[in-house]
């Protein structure tokens, strides 16, 4: 996708270079320039850039790599080539010429984090957007982590945590149902309305992931109001030959172990197959003074995928299946406010038993099962059509502690999704766009006997469009979606079972701009108007949840009963300007994105009161709505120092403000900064790219937290202002080491890397982590990765074949 | 094309075995709040004669929230002064019919549970009169010695696997017993003639 983005960038640059390249007098200028771009192994590089500096003008290759540049004047130039993940080439050119150039691009040992330049292909995001692509090598120094770890690098990217395992993703302090997973080019439906649910994905699975800080709401719908997480594989190659990677991971603190593996090839020149696995299995987490008794997990992955590709036309078939089981700390779980005010009080979890892999209840065991068909056809010369079909079933069940059979889920949740995408791009000149078309069909069914969140069946239609525009220095695009959804319930009002259904229409639209100041930097500034109606969870949540100690009541759950009135669901609008700047020059890299977004009806979560049951009190949690204003910025600045010393600064801010009433917004990520210093250095020898690294993190006291009230004190305080049970943590540092090298050999290439976290084993608590009420944070981790590669390229299908 | 036409029929196949996956939501069962809700809690106090022989009609009191909801019913406990009772508790779930009898679940796993008292009058006195397999009380039956006159509050408390081992908790105190709350409701008690 990288390469993409870079063609993105790089037809700009032709659009306002070749604008103002005027021949010079008195000398023949008709002369062109033909040629091609490939790597060393003779696969073609579509869209490569190619520059004369001295004339300030350049050009961006084919798809099939092929390029030409028209009106030169005869002399000699220097051509400068350019392509992300290769080293930059720069030919001497002798115009006239008689002979095509065939350019060899090597690839890139290390591409250092490059600035983000958007591409322009119909899959992706906004132009205007600030957008981070996390690149192979960052993914690589996180693998085996969780989703929500890994993509935590980001700055503006923060999560909610459930213990040392489940990550759930936050975006400028967007989380749940506004946030957006692209998988493989299918839209994640799981189970995200709740806290302590991460999403359903083999973090293995994606070689590249691309994070759009920002609301994407009118190419996706409302689920991306509060932007994308979009995760791509390697596209599949045709070889004759296996290929294949191979992934271990080893960490000390939990005692797990990771293995990944990968294997790919072709049935002929069109087609082709990859089939890939991930096994991962951790025991209990260790805080620095105690062991986090019941935090075991295991995982179970498996995909395989199919593609064919002639004469523009493609097919891809991807099935893969997800399967965890994650042990919930077992001193989380609490009967009332009364153990809850203890394990507050307490220094230590009331429960702390020897390192175990067993996984006990609490639990959470979740599987999710997917099946994409996708189809692309070009359409003449300047528009493709593209239909994505996607299967999901995706499977929850969460255990509690309690009396007998140990194997009766308290909650279980079945959701099969169907999902059908059709989109018409085209591109023509300086316009660019695509119109399209999206169907859902959900259907959630509870298991017998388990409430919370009623039986469902939604059904959504929409229908965007999006235009872009290129002139010169600037861009321009806009967009507009329409959504219906039909909505249809079942639930126990009394013990009278209703089933009431509900039509909601609603829309999405944005304008941006981008402004390329120079080759290097450029501006750019995105409005978004989006509006979602609340999920079913925040409109019908209705009973005790369990693993939360807690009794959840949605917006539509009234004092005197269930409303049935479609008038009573208030949709979140969502109206943000998101202004993004980026540079990178030399050894310099800046990437700065500040934002407001201002909501109306904006839906959390809030303890509001007790109900005395037999157990002793209970919190009662509701889902209210109000009026906020979300602003930050976030900033990522690298610089090099020397040709082996980099600094990295990364830095997020998000305020959130409630303008209904005194209220603080809960679970809103403080402010955070990373500071990095990295040595890197190219070893004599087959061993390369030796690096070092020092990570300190700092993560500042939530100022902005709702105030606290002890659960001792709920029964008799006034609780109409938002409150949580503990004071929000201190500022904490912690210390990040690593270290790692590549190996390269004939086609293979081995890279090991060993890291600390937490390196002082210091003691902390984290306000984003919901079992900060418990204990204490995960201590002092070992980690060693290993990752190996084969490749037999020269094994290719012949022309001829 | 060929392999197109392949492929085609096993994706359609699947898409179709995912479908047929799903099921009818008018199958849908009452949700209870909880798979096990508890809802009534009878304490029978069974005063003991001159001989030690408790009564064949003790006194009952019952705490009870039958739907959950919130509004209990709770009856005042009455006991005489300077009496010996031997206490019994039995913990219903009313919300089901019948009844389920959760005293019996709690019997079966009476390892992982035990009973606390809590009393404001300062002239009451317990103990255990039962225990587990391994010889460490329950709570499930208690002897209550009372005292002068007085009015107060009594809390029964059930913990979910506590550490029957650590300090005190063997005589009842539930300062280090951990494990999670399942009961913990407060009667009025009046000691009186």
């Amino acid at each position: 996708m990288l390469h993409l983005a870079f063609r993105g960038l790089s037809l700009l640059l032709f659009v306002l270079t070749a604008a103002g390249s005027l021949p010079a007098i008195g000398q023949s200028c008709n002369y062109y320039v033909s040629g091609l771009v490939e790597d060393s192994d003779g696969e073609v590089l579509p869209g490569a850039t190619l520059y004369i500096e001295s004339l300030q003008r350049g050009v961006v290759a084919g798809v099939d790599g092929k390029f030409r540049l028209n009106d030169l004047c005869a002399g000699n130039y220097s051509l400068m080539i350019k392509y992300v993940g290769y080293e930059d080439q720069i030919v001497s050119l002798k115009v006239p010429s008689s002979r095509p150039l065939v350019i060899k691009l090597k690839t890139s040992p290390r591409i250092l984090h490059d600035i983000v330049i958007q591409g322009q292909h119909a899959q992706k995001h906004s132009l205007s957007q600030s957008a981070s692509i996390l690149s192979a090598d960052e993914i690589l120094s996180r693998r085996g982590k969780p989703l929500g770890e890994i993509i935590q690098q980001i700055p503006g990217v923060q999560s909610i945590m459930t213990g040392g395992s489940i990550f759930k993703p936050v975006i400028h302090g967007l989380y749940g149902q506004r946030l957006l997973i692209l998988n493989n080019g299918v839209r994640q439906e799981g189970q995200q309305w709740g806290l302590e649910h991460a999403p359903e994905i083999d973090s293995y699975l994606a070689s590249e992931i691309e994070v759009v800080k920002g609301s994407e709401a009118v190419r996706y719908g409302a689920d991306a109001m509060g932007g994308a997480i979009i995760l791509n594989q390697q596209p599949l190659e045709f070889f004759s030959s296996i290929g294949g990677e191979m992934n271990a991971g080893f960490s000390t603190n939990n005692r797990a172990a990771s293995f990944s593996g990968m294997l790919e090839g072709g049935f002929s020149r069109y087609s082709g197959w990859r089939v890939q696995g991930t096994v991962k299995k951790g025991g209990d987490y260790h805080a620095p003074q105690y062991n986090l008794s019941n935090t075991g997990m295991r995982e179970l992955d498996m995909s395989a995928t199919m593609g064919y590709e002639k004469n523009g036309k493609s097919l891809e078939i991807f099935a893969s299946t997800f399967n965890t089981e994650i042990g919930i700390l077992r001193s989380a779980h609490v009967g009332n406010l009364s153990d809850l005010q203890q394990s507050i009080v307490s220094e230590k979890p009331w429960y702390i038993q020897d390192f175990t892999y067993s996984i006990s209840n609490p639990r959470q065991q979740i599987g999710h099962h997917l099946l994409k068909v996708s189809a692309a056809t070009k359409l003449g010369a300047t528009k493709s059509l593209g239909v994505t079909y996607g299967g999901q079933y995706n499977q929850r069940k969460e255990y509690d502690v309690r009396r007998g059979n140990q194997n009766a889920a308290s909650l279980s949740f079945d959701l099969y999704s169907h999902s059908l995408d059709v989109s018409l791009d085209h591109e023509h000149d300086l316009w660019s766009g695509s119109i399209g078309l999206t169907g859902i069909f959900k259907d959630n069914y509870n298991a017998r006997g388990t409430g919370l969140l009623p039986d469902y069946a939604q059904r959504n239609f929409g229908v965007f469009a999006i235009e872009k525009y290129r002139k010169n220095k600037w861009l321009f695009e806009g967009g507009f979606r329409y959504d219906r959804q039909h909505l249809r319930i079942w639930i126990f009002d009394q013990s009278t079972l209703i089933n009431p259904s509900f039509d909601m229409h609603y829309f999405a639209a944005s304008a941006g701009t981008s402004f390329y100041i120079s080759n290097s930097a450029r501006f750019s500034s995105h409005l978004a108007l989006a509006s979602r109606p609340p999920h079913v969870s925040e409109l019908f949540s209705n009973g005790l949840h369990h693993s939360a100690a807690s009794i959840e009541r949605g917006l539509m759950i009234k004092d005197d009963g269930i409303s049935t009135n479609v008038t009573d669901i208030r949709h979140e609008r969502s109206h943000q300007w998101v202004n993004a700047f980026q540079y990178s020059h030399g050894g310099t890299s800046l990437e700065l994105s500040v934002y407001a977004n201002y909501l109306v009806n904006y839906v959390y979560l809030s303890p509001v009161g007790t109900e005395l049951t037999i157990r002793g009190y209970f919190p009662i949690f509701e889902y209210r709505q109000t009026n906020a204003m979300m602003a930050g910025a976030d900033a990522y600045f690298s610089q090099a120092l020397s040709s082996h010393f980099t600094w990295l600064t990364k830095f997020s801010y998000v305020m959130a403000d409630d303008r209904n009433a005194a209220n603080r917004i809960p679970l809103i990520p403080p402010p955070q900064i990373d500071n990095a210093l990295t040595y890197r250095k190219s070893l004599p020898g087959k061993w390369k790219d030796f690096f070092a690294s020092l990570n300190v993190q700092t993560v500042f006291q939530q100022a902005r937290a709702p105030r606290t009230i002890l659960p001792r004190d709920v029964v008799t305080e006034d609780l109409t202002r938002t409150f949580d049970f503990m004071a929000p943590p201190e500022t904490y540092f912690l210390f990040r080491i690593e270290s790692g090298a590549n190996l390269a050999l004939d086609n293979r290439d081995l890279t090991v890397s060993f890291s600390v976290d937490n390196l002082f084993n210091n003691s902390y608590r984290n306000y984003m982590n919901r079992l900060r009420y418990y204990a204490d944070e995960v201590g002092r981790n070992f980690s060693i990765r290993v990752n190996y590669k084969f490749h037999s390229h020269e094994h290719r299908y012949e022309e001829n074949k | 094309m060929k392999k197109t036409s392949r492929i085609f029929p096993v994706a359609l196949l699947s898409m179709i075995l995912l479908m047929q996956g799903c099921k009818d939501h008018d199958d849908v069962v009452n949700p209870v709040n909880e798979v096990e809700l508890l809802t009534t809690m009878r304490l029978s106090f069974a005063k003991w004669d001159e001989l030690g022989i408790p009564s064949q009609l003790p006194v009952e009191f019952i705490w009870r929230d039958e739907d959950g909801s919130g509004n209990p019913e709770i009856e005042v406990i009455e006991l005489e002064p300077n009496a010996t009772y031997t206490l019994n508790i039995s913990v219903l779930d009313e919300s089901k019919v019948p009844a389920i009898e959760i005293t019996n679940q709690i019997m079966a796993e009476a390892d992982k549970h035990q009973f606390f008292f809590e009393l404001s009058p300062t002239d009451v006195l317990w103990e255990y009169h039962d225990s587990d397999a391994n010889a460490q009380p329950v709570g499930l039956e208690t002897i209550f010695i009372t005292g002068e006159p007085e009015t107060g509050l009594l809390t029964v408390i059930l913990r979910h696997e506590p550490n029957k081992s650590a300090e005190g908790v063997q005589d009842g105190d539930i300062t280090n017993a951990g494990g999670e709350t399942d009961i913990q409701a407060e009667f009025p008690i009046t000691i009186a003639e």
